[in-house]
């Protein structure tokens, strides 16, 4: 939370004072009047006024306006633009000017899209008068060319600087999202059979036991690449395909998954070692090791003895 | 048949009436003209767009966008926003709404653009401030395929995301569409348990779910009774309990039970059953087993049954131990009591056994790794007869180039059969006199005594040579294994040649598939035995 932001919600003039009474008394005795509840604004608190009085200009405008100071200009993506206002996804409006022209980012000519939800926009906003003069739309991320900083004295409506990624996919707190490859190599009982494929199950893949095969690299070792976002914390396990026959402990018991979380790098290696297999039929003897052959008579049931 | 459709449908009803018991406590109700859904790795997420509406609990969300991560349980409203019902109506540019805690962040647009911190939607108790920066971020979706379209999604977070109808966008062409599907949203692996005997091709189709349970419909593809159908209900209790119920109706009829339970940390019980509703050999097995480890070696208690047949045991094994960089090696010990009711040459025996495994680390000699392993092991029974098997692994794999591995195994295994005072067996135990043998079904002779007088050997040879294309998911397995046992078991042991093929390939970003197919030669008296299978992945 920024200080100064503070300071200035709590300060106001005595004119704003005044005027947010007027509109409260008024929105109150609306509210009053009758069982529809529609937006009482006398209940919210009395807003910040700062820019009160101003007409809100029409949206459709495409004159070019006379810049009266100079032009900063701020890219981001757009909210929705309403009462001559355009919000972006910082949490801010900016005031449109009555003459704002709004084109396409690309050509600088007419475009189709309109200032609403998804798109982005590069603001040019007159330095004197704090208005956007100009919104360039585009369906498309646009470099930024100037700070938060530059432009936030020019919100109605202000956000604080503090980063809050959390809504942002493949994004956390000290990540930066970038795409990494991540090679994944384990190495798994020498008595895992020829034919059998390895695979690596994750919670991103809704825990199939097939979810990515890996590759046999030599006798004891599988390995696989997969790309994933910087800050993508997963669970994992190996399976021969089927959970019945997932990894278990060295001590032969059932473990609970893996976890791994994706640092900033270009590459990361994860090396693991699986002790065991789960059975892959749950009626094999598991005491001892004598397991019954055609050729050991017990438990079979001999054929009889021909005469 | 009655039955089992009776078994199935109480199965459903229970799954069924234990979801939309949880569901009703967190619904997110959204339609909109478009919804789509994005399984990201680490945020799910909905988005809708066109007329959108979402009712959560009394809470009614009206706005031209939403995005609903579903991870961090936030709602994000934009254009034209309305809310009503849970407090006071608001009406604004932007309304978040976190739903867990109930707190939001409203963007009016009029009388002047600002923004409000709520708890429940109350206006009287509302603060105007900023928000925290990144509080409406909307995720940039542009380019991005959804896993699944559609118009109306109901979300349960930690549970389930359904869709009606559900549309899947192949990006080959036409979407693959289906009237409802429900995605879970459950994080714990057990979820994923099965208890249905393997298959070829399993693709499941979620039916009802909750926080710690699902129930699916499976379409099977298994080589015995081809294409047949399940259904079965997965209970979880986070990482300390688990247990799947599932049933076959159709082809190979049979009801399987698996569950498992950790008592706590280092002490485990599983419990498994089934019943094969078979008409030639209908069968019932169960087994037990509970599993207590310390960081030195694991001591297990198992029983089982089977028809008539069931034992007793218990057993310990040491945690595998290395030697330096020389080798790693483990123990093990058993008893165990069997019982055979019928059973020949006596209905009931005690086993004692020891076994040990060594394994040599991999070495590397002309860009060549290879690699070791021995099991032995040693059974002694009541009546006098002790079994001894001791099995060699040898492998090794080579790299040629970029996109051809070599990979190459061989295991001799011998094991012996003896009676230690053969006089003794041949009268106690009935068996077959070497000038009149047992004969198999078939007519083969059995080896009868003379099999058990001598050593039994096992010979696999293996050869697997994987062919990579430039991606790295596309690629060939060739594997080809033979087999030489003695004695040969005339088509009730192992095949003597074995000859498969795999090819994976991702066709598109979402469709991976995988073609296999193999040849048995010379088995069961036919040359030739070709087996399929066959699997899509994401």
């Amino acid at each position: 939370m920024e200080p100064a932001l503070l300071v200035r919600t709590t300060k106001m003039t005595e004119a704003n004072r005044a005027l947010c009474a007027v509109v409260a008394a008024a929105a109150l005795l609306v509210a009053m009047s009758g069982p529809d509840r529609n937006v009482a604004a006398a209940a919210f608190p009395t807003p910040n006024a700062t820019t009160s009085g101003q007409t809100p200009p029409p949206i459709s405008a495409t004159a070019t306006p006379t810049p009266s100071g100079t032009l900063v200009r701020f890219a981001g993506q757009i909210l929705d633009d309403r009462n001559g206002y355009v919000f972006f996804t910082t949490g801010d409006a900016f005031t449109l000017d009555t003459n704002v022209k709004i084109d396409d980012a690309g050509t600088g000519g007419p475009t189709t899209l309109v200032p609403k939800t998804r798109t982005y926009a590069r603001a040019t906003f007159d330095a004197g008068s704090g208005k956007v003069v100009e919104l360039a739309l585009s369906r498309k991320k646009l470099p930024d060319e100037a700070r938060y900083d530059d432009v936030k004295k020019f919100a109605v409506a202000r956000s604080t600087s503090a980063p809050n990624p959390d809504l942002i996919p493949g994004s956390r707190p000290g990540f930066n999202g970038k795409p990494v490859l991540v090679t994944f190599t384990v190495e798994v009982p020498s008595k895992t059979a020829i034919s059998d494929a390895v695979y690596l199950a994750t919670d991103t893949s809704g825990w199939s036991a097939t979810a990515i095969r890996m590759d046999r690299v030599d006798a004891l070792r599988y390995r696989v690449t997969q790309p994933f976002s910087s800050g993508t914390k997963f669970l994992y396990r190996y399976t021969l395909g089927s959970w019945r026959s997932a990894e278990r402990g060295q001590n032969g018991l059932e473990v609970p998954p893996r976890s791994f979380t994706v640092a900033d790098a270009d590459v990361k290696s994860k090396n693991d070692v699986v002790y065991s297999w789960g059975q892959s039929d749950p009626f094999a003897a598991d005491v001892g090791g004598a397991a019954p052959t055609p050729f050991n008579p017990v438990p079979f049931v001999l054929p009889p003895k021909k005469p | 048949m009655r039955s089992g459709l009776l078994f199935g449908a109480m199965l459903a009803a229970w799954a069924s009436v234990g979801a939309f018991a949880r569901a009703s406590d967190a619904r997110v109700d959204i339609r909109a003209e478009s919804v789509a859904f994005f399984p990201f790795a680490n945020a799910t997420l909905v988005a809708a767009r066109g007329h959108v509406r979402v009712r959560v609990g009394r809470r009614t969300i009206d706005a031209n966008v939403i995005r609903y991560d579903v991870t961090a349980n936030r709602i994000t409203a934009s254009g034209d926003v309305r809310v009503d019902g849970r407090g006071d109506v608001l009406e604004g540019a932007v309304y978040r709404l976190d739903l867990g805690t109930e707190r939001a962040y409203l963007v009016r647009a009029n009388p002047l653009p600002t923004t409000y911190s709520l708890e429940a939607d109350d206006l009287a108790k509302a603060t105007e401030g900023p928000a925290p920066a990144g509080t409406f971020d909307q995720i940039d979706l542009d380019g991005q395929r959804p896993y699944i379209r559609s118009r109306h999604a109901i979300v349960v977070a930690n549970s389930g995301v359904r869709m009606t109808p559900a549309e899947f966008p192949t990006g080959a062409g036409p979407a693959f569409v289906l009237p409802t599907f429900l995605y879970t949203l459950v994080s714990n692996h057990n979820i994923a348990q099965s208890a249905e005997p393997y298959a070829s091709f399993d693709q499941p189709y979620n039916l009802f779910g909750s926080t710690n349970s699902l129930t699916a419909g499976h379409l099977r593809y298994e080589s015995q009774n081809g294409v047949t159908l399940a259904v079965d209900t997965r209970l979880v209790d986070g990482d300390r309990a688990y247990a799947v119920v599932s049933f076959l109706p159709l082809r190979g009829r049979r009801a399987d039970l698996i569950a498992f339970q950790q008592l706590r940390p280092g002490l485990q019980q599983t419990f498994g059953a089934a019943h094969a509703f078979s008409t030639t050999f209908p069968s019932t097995s169960a087994n037990y087993r509970l599993a207590g480890t310390n960081r030195f070696a694991t001591a297990t208690f198992a029983a089982s049954a089977f028809n008539t047949s069931n034992s007793l045991g218990v057993g310990l094994s040491s945690i595998p131990h290395d030697v330096g960089h020389y080798f790693s090696y483990q123990l093990d010990t058993g008893y165990a009591y069997e019982h055979n009711l019928g059973g020949y040459p006596q209905p009931s025996d005690f086993r004692r056994s020891i076994g040990a495994n060594v394994t040599l680390p991999g070495i590397t000699v002309a860009h060549a790794n290879f690699g070791a392993r021995y099991d032995y092991n040693l059974g002694a029974y009541d009546y006098p007869h002790t079994t001894s098997s001791g099995t060699l692994t040898l492998s090794g794999s080579r790299r040629f180039r970029r996109v051809v591995d070599l990979y190459a195994s061989v295991a001799f295994s011998q094991i012996a059969n003896r009676y230690r005072n053969d006089v003794v067996a041949r009268r106690a135990l009935f068996l077959p006199d070497p000038n009149f043998p047992y004969f198999s079904p078939d007519g083969t002779p059995f080896p009868g005594f003379f099999a058990y007088a001598g050593l039994n050997t096992y010979r696999s040879y293996a050869l697997r040579a994987t062919f990579s294309g430039r991606s790295n998911e596309d690629r060939a397995e060739v594997t080809l294994t033979h087999t030489r046992d003695f004695p040969q078991s005339f088509g009730y042991g192992r095949p003597p040649l074995t000859a498969g093929i795999d090819v994976i390939r991702r066709l598109t970003p979402t469709i991976k598939i995988e073609l296999g197919r193999s040849y048995t030669f010379g088995y069961g008296g036919h040359y030739l035995s070709p087996q399929y299978s066959f699997g899509i992945s994401p």
